[in-house]
């Protein structure tokens, strides 16, 4: 992790603060290891980077929206939809390639519409997502009555995919691994990057020194809906069926704005980045994993995940990265 | 703002219209439902309905004071659940409903007071700070009973008269509702604090500049959406029948729909506007219950009927209030402020 995030690298660098968190999932792993004999087995260590690759999938699209200041809160519905989509076609017989076009293409239609609500007919972003969200959501329960579609056709390489390791390590977090490397090249070596960060700072400049401000918003929009749609697949595929709510809706919702402000306070302190929202999904994995594994209520894991939402937020906001964004998530 | 005197009566005589709208609206659907089934037009069903609006209307009116100053609130669905689990656990061990009821709201205050604390002063984003809190609230509203239905003393306890009881022929949730939107209404359009309201929402330097204490009306909105939510959830569990953690959910989407359906057809979020909406919202409900459609088909209406309310209040109410203002309103009171 840390060395793919370090490039003109010097040792003194790492116990910088912006390197604090990933020094708190270093020590987390350890005291959990060194205190509970469950978690420390290879198989809980590797189920934990399985499924944080999906949440991470997840939420990599919004990590961008936020960063150029605007909330998705549709992206864990427009996931449920795909993998509703994904399951009905499957029971069709229809050929894989096919399935994965057409599914990714309803997640997208998710993000145009929100693309189109936010930054073309300046609606609230949050508040057309919810709107968007929520008729995903319908739409994909309206699709199984209410239940999941299970998938009654088994299929070998989507199972290897899922539960595959290559050297080891499962191919799902590898693939998360690479998108995100993917990612970062993308946000830190390219003008992409560098219009990202820039309506992040002050969108109004950024559109009079000539950059389409509002295209860019609108693709962004599509690309996080695109990134949750892979994730609505993969979710299909790892529980044999088209789930129509996403662990529990709301929680996902949560830990993806926890992950996403978490890190923030990585690598760009403040800024939503790639690496640190991964940093920030591996950290809550562990977190819930260790929680059910000592087996405490339900609602330590929830206060747990507020306290943290409410770390992030506060930290990002005291670092002073732009009151300007935070002027902007306020006024919606 | 200066002429805002002469304004008024203005904005009088152009509500007239969208309340015209909305009463055909309204009549339009009653005249639907009642030849396509007809029950829909009994006494019984129209208490019913009554009933339902009422609770999904005391919601919608606590987000609309929301609205006014400017921020959103997503943390009501959970914090009305922790204060209706209070209510519910509080009456199972055996205490009066009225000190019960009370501590209940009591929480609410405090989780109100934290976001509008949060928000109004520390000047965290409103939207992702409101989930945190709201997260919290949600924990703490699993403690009671692991996220157990809570039944205790419910039959006895006389709880159940919140949701039963009928004064003078009308059922008491549309009295404590009607009175609820009357005070509203006195507050927010007919009272200097309403105006201050409005023009926190519409220029924060402004009002800042006009001697308006911006933060005690964002942090005041903000508990007046915790306590009337939690209201709602209390008297949605006395109309279950027990506590149920989970009572809130289905009205984030409904509120956040019906004010922004009564702002798009009033230009505005207004006490009328909410609550016309609020009608027309349970009526439809109400109709398609009664058609016995399955919820997800409704919340499917509800989501479209949210996305065109948008769609067609976009032009009017939100572009004023994008762009370059935004930016600026945190700044200055950063500096404005005491």
């Amino acid at each position: 992790m840390k060395n793919a995030n370090s490039n003109p690298f010097r040792f003194g660098q790492l116990f910088q603060s912006q390197f604090g968190l990933i020094w708190l999932l270093f020590a987390m792993v350890i005291v959990f290891s060194i205190t509970s004999s469950a978690f420390r087995t290879p198989d809980n260590l590797l189920e934990i980077l399985r499924s944080s690759g999906i949440y991470a999938i997840l939420v990599l699209g919004l990590t961008w929206v936020v960063a150029v200041g605007e909330l998705d809160v549709s992206f864990a519905s427009a996931a449920a939809l795909v993998s509703m989509v994904t399951a009905y076609l499957i029971n069709l017989g229809i050929p894989m390639g096919v399935i994965v076009i057409l599914a990714l293409a309803a997640g997208m239609l998710i993000g145009i519409i929100n693309g189109i609500m936010v930054s073309y007919m300046k609606i609230p972003s949050l508040i057309a997502t919810i709107a968007t969200g929520f008729t995903a959501t319908a739409i994909a329960k309206i699709m199984g009555e209410g239940k999941p579609i299970f998938i009654t056709v088994g299929s070998k390489i989507v199972y290897e995919f899922v539960y595959g390791k290559l050297f080891g390590i499962p191919v799902l977090f590898l693939t998360a691994l690479f998108i995100y490397l993917a990612c970062r090249f993308l946000q830190d070596r390219t003008v992409m990057g560098q219009h990202l960060y820039a309506l992040g700072e002050n969108r109004q400049a950024t559109q009079e020194s000539g950059i389409n401000a509002s295209k860019i918003v609108f693709y962004y929009f599509i690309l996080s809906s695109v990134m949750s749609s892979i994730a609505g697949i993969l979710v299909t595929a790892q529980f044999g069926s088209g789930q129509h709510e996403i662990g529990g809706g709301n929680a996902v919702m949560i830990e993806g704005f926890t992950a996403v402000f978490l890190g923030a306070m990585v690598i760009k302190t403040g800024k939503p980045n790639v690496i640190g929202t991964l940093i920030g999904v591996i950290i809550l994995t562990v977190l819930v994993n260790w929680i059910t594994l000592l087996g405490l209520p339900t609602f330590i894991v929830w206060l747990t995940r507020g306290s943290l939402l409410l770390v992030g937020v506060t930290l990002v906001t005291l670092s002073g990265y732009q009151r300007k964004l935070i002027g902007k998530l306020q006024a919606g | 703002m200066t002429d805002m005197t002469a304004k008024r009566k203005q904005i009088l005589s152009d509500d007239v219209k969208p309340i015209v709208i909305f009463l055909i609206m309204i009549s339009f659907i009653v005249v639907v439902f009642s030849l396509m089934h007809e029950q829909f037009l009994t006494a019984r069903n129209i208490s019913t309905m009554l009933k339902h609006a009422s609770i999904s209307a005391i919601f919608a009116l606590g987000v609309t004071f929301v609205v006014v100053v400017g921020h959103f609130d997503l943390s009501f669905p959970m914090v009305c659940a922790l204060a209706g689990m209070t209510n519910s656990f509080l009456i199972a061990q055996d205490i009066h409903v009225v000190p019960s009821v009370g501590l209940g709201l009591a929480v609410a205050v405090v989780f109100g007071l934290l976001n509008g604390v949060a928000v109004g002063k520390l000047k965290l984003p409103d939207i992702v700070t409101t989930v945190g809190i709201g997260a919290i609230a949600w924990g703490f509203a699993y403690m009671y009973s692991g996220g157990a239905y809570i039944y205790g003393n419910v039959l006895t306890s006389g709880i159940l008269e919140l949701n039963d009881a009928v004064w003078l022929g009308v059922p008491l949730p549309a009295i404590l509702m009607g009175s609820l939107y009357f005070f509203g209404y006195l507050v927010l359009h007919r009272s200097r604090y309403g105006r201050c309201f409005y023009s926190t929402g519409d220029n924060k330097i402004a009002a800042i500049y006009s001697g308006i204490n911006v933060q005690a009306y964002i942090i005041a909105a903000f508990v007046i959406c915790a306590v009337l939510s939690s209201f709602g959830a209390i008297m949605s569990n006395a109309s279950q029948g027990q506590g149920n953690v989970r009572v809130g959910l289905v009205f984030l989407l409904s509120s956040y729909a019906t004010v922004f359906l009564g702002s798009a057809v009033f230009k505005k979020p207004t006490i009328y506007g909410t609550f016309l909406a609020a009608l027309f919202m349970a009526t439809m409900l109400n109709g398609f219950t009664l058609m016995t459609v399955s919820y997800f088909y409704m919340d499917f209406i509800i989501g479209i009927v949210l996305v065109a309310a948008l769609c067609l209040s976009s032009d009017i109410f939100f572009k004023k209030r994008t762009g370059k203002r935004s930016m600026d309103v945190s700044d200055s009171t950063a500096e404005a402020g005491p």
